[in-house]
């Protein structure tokens, strides 16, 4: 019986640390979208103070690119 | 718009941005992010945005002009993808979401497919359109990332 209730709670704390570890992943990508937005408002605002914006890349961990 | 008037000349600046000076002497920049900083999955597709040094612009239809010639240049590689995002931070999503429409079906460029996207995030709406070649050599993969990224709110697909 003891080792019913150890072996149930291993089990218990496996399902929570699973729980977790997913909530804390969506936390994160959840806020990909809104960094974006954040990103291109702080690079609008470097753009029309005539601002770095190899410095705004730096800070916001952004890349520009040149396909053309 | 008028096909007879010409796009501004634009260049490359500082290796970052394109850039173009209207007849009314304001510059105009042009940027493109790499995607893949927000979506492992988005290899060569690019966040797309356009904007004016300093305030208040005038109208001039060559800017619309000039925007859909470096969209043009942009597709002469086939494998590239474009995310065209309008949010409502400024509280101008709809009406810039449907000038970009506008621009698209002037475009008439029956080779590069847009695909539509709304979603609500944190407070933001976004109208996003993701621009893409008929013949991109990874063109269901891309369409299917954007569409599960946008009805996810910007999350990847578990």
């Amino acid at each position: 019986m003891l080792q019913l209730r150890k072996f149930c709670n291993s089990l218990l704390y496996l399902h929570i640390t699973i729980k977790s570890s997913r909530y804390m992943k969506s936390a994160k990508n959840k806020n990909v979208l809104v960094k974006m937005i954040e990103d291109k408002k702080a690079i609008q605002e470097c753009i029309r103070k005539g601002g770095d914006l190899e410095k705004i890349a730096k800070q916001r961990n952004v890349k520009f690119a040149t396909p053309l | 718009m008028s096909s007879l008037l010409p796009p501004y000349e634009y260049y490359l600046c500082d290796k970052l941005k394109y850039q173009f000076v209207t007849d009314n002497h304001e510059t105009y920049i042009a940027y493109f992010l790499d995607a893949k900083f927000y979506n492992e999955a988005f290899k060569d597709v690019y966040l797309f945005n356009f904007d004016i040094y300093g305030n208040k612009p005038k109208y001039d239809e060559r800017i619309s002009i000039t925007v859909c010639s470096i969209i043009r240049d942009f597709f002469k590689q086939h494998q590239n993808a474009l995310i065209f995002i309008c949010d409502s931070s400024d509280g101008r999503e709809i009406g810039r979401s449907k000038l970009f429409h506008r621009w698209y079906k002037n475009f008439k460029n029956l080779s590069i497919h847009k695909i539509d996207r709304y979603c609500t995030v944190e407070g933001y709406n976004l109208y996003s359109s993701l621009l893409i070649h008929k013949e991109n050599p990874r063109y269901e993969a891309i369409i299917s990332g954007f569409g599960q990224w946008m009805d996810n709110g910007g999350m990847p697909e578990e």
